[in-house]
């Protein structure tokens, strides 16, 4: 399932693909895996794009109730 | 097979060391390699494309087996190299496909133009053979070292462009 919170966190504190895998020591195509839905992320690396985005992991990476 | 023979092997494996040796520092000076670190998806698929190059010498050897069992003469050697190399092949074409075969922190400019220069080193022998008029009796593994070493760095160049396109502007 596309994470499409990432994506919008990003756009908020105006950061590219790139910058974001920089910072949190993966590849850029990891990110756009992971924002695809294509790869799950294990919880540490979820935690390093919390902090790098200022966010929680509920707000990222919890799933909305339908 | 004559001592000649075996000593021109490996005087060319040698002379490919050497050149993968000066070409790697070389590059690291330049700052073109560095050490290679890779992320955990990455990792995953490495673990992918070892399970797939596993599978496809497997399969080859049990039809090389078959074909030796069935009587037809054929040059061993050559052809469990060629197996060494179809299995390699399938591996790196795969994690380049994943874009796991570069690390995060490596720009794929570097290891191209290293493997490049190997390539570079199997096509030399190759090339005086075919001026000789002996091409596949001497050279066939050098021929399978270049088409594998050729095909890795086509399918990274093309991988890296589509990369280059589909990045975010």
């Amino acid at each position: 399932m596309k994470n499409l919170k990432i994506k919008a966190a990003r756009a908020l504190k105006d950061m590219s693909q790139g910058e974001l895998a920089e910072k949190v020591d993966v590849s850029r195509q990891t990110i756009v895996a992971i924002e695809k839905g294509d790869y799950n992320p294990t919880i540490n690396l979820c935690i390093r794009i919390c902090k790098a985005l200022d966010k929680t992991l509920d707000d990222l990476f919890w799933e909305d109730e339908a | 097979m004559n001592m000649s023979y075996i000593a021109g092997v490996l005087v060319g494996i040698v002379i490919v060391l050497f050149a993968f040796c000066f070409t790697k520092i070389f590059l690291k000076k330049k700052g073109l390699i560095k050490k290679e670190c890779y992320d955990e998806r990455q990792e995953r698929e490495k673990g992918k494309g070892y399970k797939l190059g596993f599978f496809v010498a497997l399969i080859y050897y049990l039809l090389l087996m078959v074909v030796q069992l069935s009587g037809l003469e054929i040059d061993n050697g050559f052809f469990t190299f060629l197996g060494i190399c179809l299995s390699v092949g399938a591996f790196a074409i795969y994690c380049i496909i994943k874009n796991a075969y570069f690390g995060y922190n490596q720009t794929p400019k570097g290891v191209t133009i290293l493997l490049f220069v190997i390539m570079l080193t199997n096509l030399i022998p190759c090339i005086t053979a075919l001026i000789e008029g002996k091409m596949l009796r001497t050279t066939g593994t050098n021929i399978v070292c270049v088409i594998l070493l050729l095909s890795v760095i086509v399918a990274s160049i093309v991988k890296n462009h589509i990369n280059n396109k589909d990045s975010e502007r």
